[in-house]
């Protein structure tokens, strides 16, 4: 029953469709999901906003996921679930379940919770239903802040696909506010930079004291500091809609920074920074250091193989230069999608590494590629870990954001660990807590 | 409480995941009329097996526009190339939440596909707010109606397995002890249907002399080939050696090998505990883990309780269905149970630690939070299985 793999040789990669998000596939195929697919889900996301619960409206199913990832992670006592049944779609009575169940879970939960928001499915953006009104009513009742949210998959090739919008949601919660302090947030990504990241030291230098995010507020009132900062710092795409809406709303402006692992591209990106910022960001040292760091870590690795994935918290492409500069083979790249910040490193990646093959992840032809026997020393990302199997895995997972030149290097500290210290990629993966 | 909160169980496997876990080694084309998520749903949380298999069960990545316009032709298109590019041996197509509210009609879609591919098509309408048994249920009577054909042969002391998924029954291991069990007992051939059998054996299903029924779900499928092939069934999972004993003798008997022999209800000499048990699961594997009980550890008051549906059959006086989780808080607050039997996400019902909680993991429930845990049940391995 086996088949040939679907791939595009990078030298064919196209450039057709929305510009924020290109597939690599052609149109009409179905959908294979791997067991590596997954990310953070709506559901994590969004309980990212502090001392709030969720409540998640829909049929049994759509919730599963998101349930079992939040019992194996420790978010789960604050998620509720209200399942739809079919007699609720015709009557509509669910959308009054709402307010009994809301009214349940606030009056019971200990610690009384400062904030809520409701999830609505597929269905009911179908079926039209407004649970915007419903957060309105919900929050005039109770006096906190409450918010609709939407899991509608339905929507992913639309302009707002839910992983865009729910990160809208979050930081609405963020209530305006006029003064404004030399401070910045960040935006996009779901953890705050890693402890080891030169950030920090660089933006303190140049007068901006607080580096905000969103998962280091331990309480609602910390997140609504988020509205006193100066300046966003969208660094992954997803953020988008959000930095946008908080731009329009909270009078942020902000500057697309994403997230980088070649030398020079971060160094590009602090000058994108100074240009936003209007200071000068003293980075020269720890441009130096990262540079030295890095060609040590590259003499240690050695010349080895690398398959990229697009579940690595990088842009596939991006990554991929990065490893090649720095001297590594990268022969597979596996990504769905490509996007308009990409196109710089795709075409620097067709002109120097034409031999690359792009496959996708859900290509039909995907459920046979096993036995294609792909090998590489190492893959980063589980996507890419699980296809080539043997590999040892560089998770580079969402959970840490690593940045700038300390990234870089944390990068390759990762790399040589898991060369160092092999592990069970099934075993790695499920730990992991990821969610389609 | 409002019915239908629920604050503290996850969501449990959906109708759809019930369908794919019995097609999943069959060789089909599988196909999840959805957006992406509930495949996702399928592959990632409800299938222990799809690490590493090649097993085709593909989303059709249903969008907004493609169900407010009523569009089938794009699903159409999809199929017929994965059709053109995987070469499976038959398609199934199955509903999700999205469809649902356009009442989408996937017998037609099924009869149309049949017409363009030359495959045989199988339909389910499932949508996401029914559980994991009435996908598993329609899909092994589904296989009963459509592959297995009138004997043209009968095998002699052949056995059907019908109604084992992962689901239900965890880790392969178990299916295999209960073959290995059968054949040691005298049957010549067992096919365990949809975990550890071919497309190719269930089409010859009707050849069998006896169906063994492992789960609430299997019974359509039995009760199928019991009408239309006159094949007699027997419920049951074999727990312990005592049970055990009287499981062989039973299929022995009902295949002609041995004369019924008269096996002791209790083994003699055992005291009766006068503790309350509450087992809460799948209905079939909850009666035999009740059997096990009274036969091997004198449990006499021992009642069975399940969010999935319960056969009228299968019931004792006393067991409860449940449909709610309230219904579950109040179970256990009102009726003072001196031991608790079920997946380890019921404990967080358990008030006090005077009520003694023994897990026995359900995938269906508690999904890969537990399925790679190991617990041997089949067989004389059960006698082993709890310490009370």
């Amino acid at each position: 029953m086996s088949t040939q793999p679907f791939y595009l040789p990078i030298s064919e990669l196209g450039a057709t469709g929305r510009s924020d998000r290109r597939r690599v596939m052609p149109p009409q195929y179905l959908h294979y999901c791997p067991p590596s697919a997954g990310g953070w889900g709506i559901i994590r996301v969004g309980l990212l906003v502090p001392e709030s619960v969720m409540l998640f409206v829909s049929p049994a199913g759509c919730g599963r996921h998101g349930a079992i990832a939040g019992l194996q992670l420790g978010f789960k006592k604050r998620l509720f679930f209200l399942h739809i049944e079919e007699i609720d779609l015709v009557t509509g009575q669910h959308l009054d379940k709402i307010f009994q169940a809301a009214d349940e879970i606030l009056t019971e939960t200990k610690p009384r919770t400062k904030a809520m928001t409701i999830c609505a499915t597929c269905i009911d953006d179908l079926l039209g239903s407004d649970y915007e009104a419903i957060a309105r009513q919900l929050e005039s009742k109770y006096d906190i802040p409450v918010r609709a949210c939407h899991m509608n998959p339905i929507a992913m090739d639309g302009k707002t696909p839910p992983v865009f919008t729910i990160q809208q949601t979050i930081y609405d919660f963020i209530p305006s506010s006029p003064e404004k302090e030399a401070a910045v947030n960040i935006i996009g990504s779901f953890a705050p930079f890693a402890e080891n990241s030169e950030f920090r030291a660089v933006m303190s230098a140049a007068g901006f004291k607080d580096v905000r995010h969103i998962a280091a507020c331990p309480t609602l009132e910390d997140l609504t500091k988020m509205g006193h900062s100066s300046h966003n710092i969208l660094v992954k795409a997803g953020g988008r809609l959000a930095a946008q809406a908080m731009k329009t709303k909270l009078g942020i402006p902000y500057c697309f920074a994403p997230v980088a692992y070649g030398i020079a591209t971060i160094r590009q990106t602090y000058s994108v920074l100074e240009e936003f910022l209007k200071v000068r960001l003293d980075t020269e040292k720890y441009y130096e250091e990262a540079r030295e760091k890095i060609q040590d870590y590259c003499k240690l690795i050695g010349p080895l193989t690398v398959a990229v994935g697009e579940t690595a918290n990088a842009s596939p492409f991006e990554l991929a230069r990065a490893l090649i500069e720095y001297g590594f083979q990268v022969p597979y790249i596996f990504a769905d999608m490509t996007m308009d910040i990409e196109e710089e490193h795709i075409t620097w990646l067709k002109k120097y590494a034409p031999e690359i093959k792009v496959y996708t992840n859900v290509h039909p032809t995907m459920v046979d590629f096993l036995q294609e026997k792909v090998t590489v020393d190492l893959a980063i990302g589980f996507d890419a870990g699980y296809f080539c199997s043997g590999a040892n895995t560089v998770p580079l997972l969402l959970d840490e954001q690593l940045y700038g030149y300390a990234g870089a290097v944390a990068l390759l500290q990762q790399m040589w660990d898991a060369l160092e210290n092999p592990q069970d990629h099934r075993t790695q993966m499920y730990a992991s807590g990821m969610v389609i | 409480m409002v019915k239908g909160l629920y604050k503290k169980l996850p969501p449990f496997a959906p109708d759809y995941s019930g369908v794919c876990s019995v097609l999943f080694e069959l060789g089909g084309l599988v196909v999840v009329h959805d957006a992406g998520g509930c495949t996702g749903n399928i592959t990632c949380y409800d299938e222990p097996r799809w690490y590493g298999n090649s097993s085709a069960t593909l989303s059709s990545e249903l969008r907004e526009l493609e169900v407010v316009l009523g569009d089938d032709s794009k699903v159409f298109n999809k199929i017929e190339k994965a059709v053109a590019d995987l070469k499976r041996r038959f398609i199934a197509i199955l509903g999700s939440p999205a469809p649902m509210v356009i009442g989408t009609d996937y017998g037609a879609i099924a009869t149309s596909l049949a017409k363009k591919t030359n495959l045989p098509v199988l339909a389910f309408d499932t949508n996401g707010m029914k559980y994991y048994d009435e996908g598993v249920s329609m899909a092994f009577l589904q296989l009963a109606k459509k592959f297995t054909r009138p004997p043209l042969v009968t095998k002699d002391k052949a056995v059907n397995i019908i109604g084992a998924t992962p689901l239900d029954l965890g880790d392969r291991s178990h299916m295999e002890e209960l073959m290995l069990l059968l054949l040691n007992a005298g049957c010549e051939e067992v096919c365990c249907w949809s975990m550890g059998s071919t497309l190719e054996q269930i089409e010859e299903g009707a050849q069998a002399n006896l169906n063994i029924v492992v789960s609430r779900a299997g019974l359509e499928g039995a009760r199928y080939l019991q009408n239309h092939y006159n094949i007699p069934y027997l419920v049951g999972i074999p727990i312990g050696k005592e049970e055990t004993r009287s499981f062989v003798a039973n299929v022995r008997s009902l295949l002609g090998i041995a004369h019924k022999e008269e096996i002791d209800k209790k083994s003699a000499n055992l005291a009766v505990d006068k503790r309350t048990v509450l087992i809460i699961g799948e209905q079939v594997m909850g009666n035999s883990l009740r059997k096990y009980l009274r036969r091997e550890k004198g449990l006499e008051k021992v009642t069975v309780a399940s969010f999935f549906n319960m056969d009228n059959s299968l019931l004792e006086a006393g067991d409860i269905p449940l449909k709610h989780e309230d219904q579950l808080t109040k179970l256990i607050e009102n009726q003072r149970f001196d031991v608790i039997i079920g997946d380890p996400l019921y404990q967080t019902f358990v008030p006090t630690k005077d009520i003694c909680f023994l897990e026995f993991p359900h995938v269906a429930v508690s999904s890969r939070l537990h399925w790679d845990k190991k617990l041997e049940y089949i067989g004389d391995y059960g006698s082993f299985l709890f310490e009370l």
